[in-house]
């Protein structure tokens, strides 16, 4: 349900960087999520939906969500690891069952470090 | 005309955690963010929480989110504690505006621990940095012991899992060691205390981790004693 306020932050953020760049209509924003980033994609498809009803330079934006893979990397031989299932971005589906960052499994130790899968973030937009 | 931006959603938030995190530790507290599901014990753990502290000689304070209702704040009241009600009105989360401004009705500086109890939800709470010096999940045994794989992101974010209402244990299903194993995977560094706040079952650990990270988070603070040069 906190999607509601993560649109909320997006639409102010990118209505600001739009006044400051004296533009005018925003077509499209980018997002990259992360499956661990707690998100659920369609509820903040629908968040955004709402949102791009009301006037204002975000009217009938478009939001795409980009998926990005968990990436993790072992603090004892410094292998990197990926579980591909940015795809699939449902809470319900995401990889955190498969998620082991206790061990390694070049080496056989670790832990692992997360380095990616965590992240929200806007990578940008077109206007006009 | 494509903008690059390039910046997470939640950095305005993060602003205002590191201000919140830099005026807690200047005021000496050490901070706890409390998440859970509802009902996992959070504030029960905290009535029984407080006064052992309170015995170490360490004061503490609450800050109380919930949706409505001053319920769990006059719960706190009642063990002697200042407490703040932060009612977000259907919110699902605290955020660090939001803790930002309930510390301006504390006196920070008769404090020790500032305990953050976040609004009952295991999901929406954990991208939100408030500031606070140690993430806790509370988890309740009658939960299961498949929450931390659902509900990965509090408990990646988290330092320490307490694990409440042991004395249901039996009757829950739940697999102790089982979860163990599942937390392991997920975040390897993590502490499990489990615990029954109502007989007191585990709170001897719980106190002394809270004690532990209490010393450790002051001591990095505490500016750096000058050497004292003896004369020759």
């Amino acid at each position: 349900m906190h999607e509601l306020s993560l649109v909320e932050a997006i639409a102010r953020r990118i209505e600001a960087d739009v006044a400051e760049r004296g533009l005018q209509r925003v077509q499209r924003v980018r997002l990259a999520v992360g499956p661990l980033s707690g998100v659920l994609p369609h509820a903040l498809d629908f968040a955004w939906r709402v949102r791009a009803e009301q006037p204002g330079p975000l009217a009938r934006a478009q939001l795409c969500l980009e998926p990005t893979p968990v990436r993790a990397r072992c603090l004892e031989c410094g292998a990197q690891r990926t579980w591909e299932g940015g795809a699939r971005l449902d809470f319900d589906q995401a990889r955190a069952p498969d998620l082991d960052l206790d061990h390694c499994p070049r080496c056989g130790g670790g832990p692992l470090e997360l380095v990616a899968g965590q992240e929200l973030l806007i990578l940008g937009y077109e206007a006009i | 005309m494509e903008i690059p931006l390039v910046e997470p959603v939640l950095k305005s938030n993060d602003r205002l955690a590191a201000l919140n995190r830099q005026r807690l530790r200047q005021a000496g507290l050490f901070t706890i963010n409390l998440i859970s599901s509802p009902g996992a014990g959070k504030t029960t753990l905290l009535e029984k929480t407080i006064p052992l502290l309170r015995g170490l000689g360490r004061r503490s304070a609450v800050l109380e989110g919930d949706l409505f209702t001053t319920l769990d704040a006059e719960r706190i009241e009642r063990t002697e504690t200042p407490v703040v009600q932060i009612n977000t009105r259907g919110g699902c989360h605290l955020d660090a505006a939001l803790v930002g401004e309930a510390l301006e009705k504390l006196d920070l500086r008769a404090l020790d621990y500032l305990w953050i109890e976040n609004v009952g939800n295991l999901v929406c709470p954990a991208g939100y940095d408030l500031g606070e010096d140690l993430t806790v999940v509370v988890l309740s045994t009658p939960e299961g012991d498949d929450k931390p794989a659902k509900y990965t992101p509090a408990f990646l974010r988290a330092e320490a899992v307490v694990l409440t209402k042991l004395d249901l244990l039996s009757l829950s299903g739940m697999d102790v060691n089982r979860l163990r194993q599942t937390l392991r995977r997920i975040n390897p560094q993590l502490e499990l205390i489990p615990v029954c706040a109502r007989t007191g079952e585990g709170m001897d650990r719980w106190i002394a981790y809270l004690e532990q990270q209490f010393q450790q988070r002051t001591a990095i603070d505490k500016p750096i004693p000058q050497t004292h040069h003896r004369g020759a």
